[in-house]
């Protein structure tokens, strides 16, 4: 046992840096306050992103309230962090598990497969707390402060968050273990890790829905049993995620209603763990070892000479590495498959389909067709899918000790942003290009309108990026252990989401005053585009100016 | 100490034939030298001696234990260098090597006293306080040969360990084979110049292509009329002297 702690603290001090940091807060204090003013404005969009969600949360618990099902605020959250942990969950577990440079140095280290396991287990679940705490704790404040709860309540509740990310990482641990089995055994492996996690992640999407979609026949009977009963709404959101309904029960119910939930909830977190240790125990070392052995083609290939221009070569060689590291692609592709993929379930039929909101959106579109703000909203809403990359964010980082190629070949550093931007708006490009092509089926939109919403949300799409390759400009994460640190647990990524919805919200504000001048769609569009473009002129402007120094200063 | 018996390592199905039935035995209490040109499968051999490969075809036993029947036994048996330098960038050295020696056992009376020893022997201890991000190429190596040396493994395990050294870290090393060979131990390490090979090892094994071609003393590789042997150790001498 004590093997195993010196091995899990081992991993968080290199995970977390700890002792680098307290170095470098001795040796190099402008450091660290730009990390903590880079840090202040991060807050600052997580504040927006809070607020909000709080806000909806509680109106959730007022609409809750009024029909006696409070508790329905409880059981959405969790569901929701559920849902996200487990959307994570399995990248991370993916790359920590199977992905991580130090495979080989644990594999070679007196340890039993099972500890090291264990140990990368719990790196990723302690993770995963950030964001559980994120989502959970707003809306049991709200419950337990709309409720006058004691403090029996926020104790169980702290229990209960705990236990929340077990099962989802649990489930992604699984699914990853089987998924390594079968890809051990192939021969394109990294093909097969990128594009079964997609599916995974996919089926899951689709389960979930169709889950959902299984209403009882008759709404009027079901809109009824709601009324009567407390508990049945909650227990049809719970078929999304059942820990959801015995954390609802736990936190809401009365006396053995509480011990009992917390009875399931507690056992069949530890029980689900238990088999998943037990499997990885067996077969863990054999799939991570696996992953050592890169393919090399049978056969001759044939080797390629040309010549093409900097900015394309730059952004050819991002590319080729980015597909071709499983762990960067699979972080940075995802999107691009799943967000067309989410567009397309009212299609699929399931929860959406006869839904008469959804019906009633319908309508709304076949008269909003006239109606101009149509294409802003959807361009929106695709941008916001795809501001889900840390591509470009992470695009200096990812090169790590390679850095010095970058800094020693005779392309100017302005002229290589240039070919990183491109390469990351390529990607945003694929994304928004399948989204809305579905959206035109999905949501019926016209073709005219698909084209626009196709160039809005792409130009939108720039200075986005450009933002998220200046921040990685700023302060790229050189040092690091295996890929995953570069991509999933990098500081950069997570700041370049937030602007980037800030931006976005900006961009929102900026279209809703648009529409108020009353011009046609056509106006509109080519209003809003001529903002843009003036935008990421000024961002990629800014990238291509502070290049060259930003390069000086990377120490590697 | 060390026994190889007809391993073979195919990586991806079959196509490239990296370690073709390969079979060693190493003695208790010698220098091995492990001597092949570039991509001979050197690096793949250790790797399944070390547990990090699986093994296709054929078993290896370390002081009587299987590697991959019972790999803990055997790995507590050995310490190995690998010849990539990659460790935990962001550890100090120190937290480096009291991980190793929670690992490795290394009772908590005498642990102070070795790592004191080595970090001054090699000159490593004012980098020890240091993140390992700080240190150079040669100082990684360092730290991670100090971390295996704590544990006085009976099996000492290298991959092309003096690529890197400066000459006086370099003549530290090869003092301290010896000093582990004379207490008992042993020490398997590969290596592509044929110089190192020679003036160190009290065996050496020669291996191309994925095969071995030879196994015997310095004395013995030379008397051999074989000309295949002889090409090879042309191609290991050409050079040798810029990859030193
Ligand atoms: N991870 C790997 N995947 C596929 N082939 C490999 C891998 N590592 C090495 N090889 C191949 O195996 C052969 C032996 O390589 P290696 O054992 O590294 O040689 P050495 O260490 O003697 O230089 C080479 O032909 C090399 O191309
Ligand atoms: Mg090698």
């Amino acid at each position: 046992m004590r093997k195993f702690f010196s091995l899990l603290k081992l991993q968080i001090k290199a995970q977390y840096g700890f002792s680098s940091l307290a170095y470098y807060m001795k040796n190099d204090k402008k450091a660290v306050w730009k990390t903590i003013g880079i840090g202040l404005a991060v807050l600052l969009g997580v504040g927006e992103i809070i607020w909000l969600y709080s806000y909806l949360m509680y109106q959730l618990y007022m609409g809750g309230s009024t029909l006696n099902t409070p508790q329905i605020v409880i059981t959405m959250a969790a569901v929701v962090t559920g849902l996200m942990v487990f959307f994570f969950g399995i990248f991370h577990i993916l790359s920590a598990l199977f992905l991580a440079k130090d495979t080989e140095f644990l594999a070679s280290l007196p340890i039993s497969q099972g500890k090291v396991f264990l140990s990368k287990f719990l790196m990723v679940l302690l993770a995963e707390y950030p964001i559980t705490l994120l989502l959970m704790l707003p809306p049991v404040i709200i419950y337990g402060v709309g409720q006058n709860a004691g403090i029996m309540y926020y104790l169980l509740a702290v229990l209960c968050i705990i236990m929340i990310p077990l099962v989802p990482l649990v489930i992604s641990a699984f699914l990853s273990l089987l998924l390594m089995k079968i890809v051990s055994r192939s021969k394109n492996r990294d093909l097969i890790t990128i594009v079964g996690s997609i599916i995974f992640i996919i089926a899951i999407f689709a389960g979930q829905n169709y889950l959902l979609g299984r209403m009882p026949d008759n709404q009027q009977d079901f809109m009824m049993a709601i009324l009567n009963s407390s508990n049945t709404f909650v227990e049809f959101m719970g078929r999304a995620f059942p820990p959801a309904v015995w954390i609802t029960k736990v936190l809401t119910g009365t006396g053995s209603e509480t011990i009992l939930n917390l009875v399931y909830l507690v056992l069949i977190s530890m029980a689900a763990f238990g088999i998943v240790y037990l499997m990885a125990s067996f077969i863990y070392q054999k799939g991570a070892t696996a992953q050592l052995e890169t393919v090399s083609k049978p056969g001759k290939t044939k080797l390629v000479y040309k010549k093409s221009s900097s900015v394309l070569t730059i952004c050819k060689n991002e590319i080729l590495t980015l597909v071709r590291t499983p762990i960067y692609a699979l972080n940075s592709l995802v999107m691009v498959f799943v967000a067309p993929f989410l567009l397309t379930l009212p299609l699929i039929g399931g929860s959406m389909s006869n839904d008469p909101d959804l019906q009633f959106l319908y309508s709304l579109i076949d008269s909003g067709e006239s109606q101009p703000w149509l294409i802003l909203v959807v361009s929106g809403i695709i941008a916001l899918f795809m501001l889900v990359n840390p591509a470009v964010s992470t695009t200096f980082s990812r090169e790590g000790k390679n850095m010095w190629i970058l800094k020693n070949i005779p392309v100017k550093p302005d002229v290589q942003v240039l070919g990183k931007l491109l390469a990351g708006c390529l990607i945003s490009f694929a994304g928004c290009f399948l989204s809305a092509i579905v959206v035109m089926f999905s949501f019926k939109i016209s073709f005219t309108s698909t084209i626009m919403v196709i160039i809005l949300s792409n130009i939108a799409l720039i200075p986005i990026n450009a933002m998220g390759l200046f921040i990685d400009l700023m302060r790229p994460k050189l040092s690091w252990n295996n890929p995953q640190e570069a991509i999933k647990q990098n500081f950069n990524a997570v700041a370049a989401m937030i602007l980037g919805f800030v931006m976005i919200s900006i961009f929102g504000v900026v279209g809703f005053l648009l529409t108020r001048l009353n011009l046609n769609t056509v106006m509109l569009f080519a209003l809003m585009l001529v903002i843009l473009l003036i935008i990421s002129y000024a961002l990629i402007q800014l990238v291509r100016k502070s290049a060259a120094k930003a390069y000086a200063r990377m120490e590697l | 100490m060390l026994n190889i018996k007809n391993i073979s390592k195919t990586y991806s199905k079959g196509k490239v034939k990296a370690v073709d039935n390969i079979s060693l035995q190493v003695k208790r209490g010698e220098i091995f030298g492990f001597l092949g040109p570039n991509g001979a499968g050197k690096t793949t051999t250790i790797k399944m001696i070390t547990g990090i490969l699986p093994i296709d075809e054929g078993e290896i036993t370390i002081n009587g234990f299987n590697i991959e029947k019972d790999a803990i036994n055997a790995k507590k048996n050995m310490g190995f260098v690998p010849d990539s330098h990659d460790v935990y960038e962001r550890l100090k050295g120190i937290e480096y090597l009291n991980f190793m020696a929670d690992v490795y056992d290394v009772p908590a009376d005498v642990r102070k006293e070795r790592i004191d020893k080595y970090l001054d022997m090699f000159s490593m201890k004012e980098a020890a306080g240091q993140p390992i991000k700080s240190y150079s190429h040669g100082m990684k190596q360092k730290i991670i040969v100090i971390g295996v040396l704590l544990h006085q493994p009976p099996l000492w395990i290298m991959d092309e360990p003096l690529t890197g050294l400066d000459p006086k870290s370099s003549h530290l090393l090869k003092e301290e084979m010896h000093q582990h060979c004379s207490k008992g131990n042993t020490v398997f390490f590969s290596t592509h110049v044929l110089e190192v090979a020679e003036k160190l090892c009290d065996r050496i094994g020669i291996i191309n292509k994925g095969k071995i071609i030879a196994v015997g003393t310095m004395d013995d590789l030379r008397k051999s009329q074989d000309s295949s042997l002889e090409n090879i150790f042309l191609s290991l001498t050409e050079g040798s002297d810029i990859d030193a």
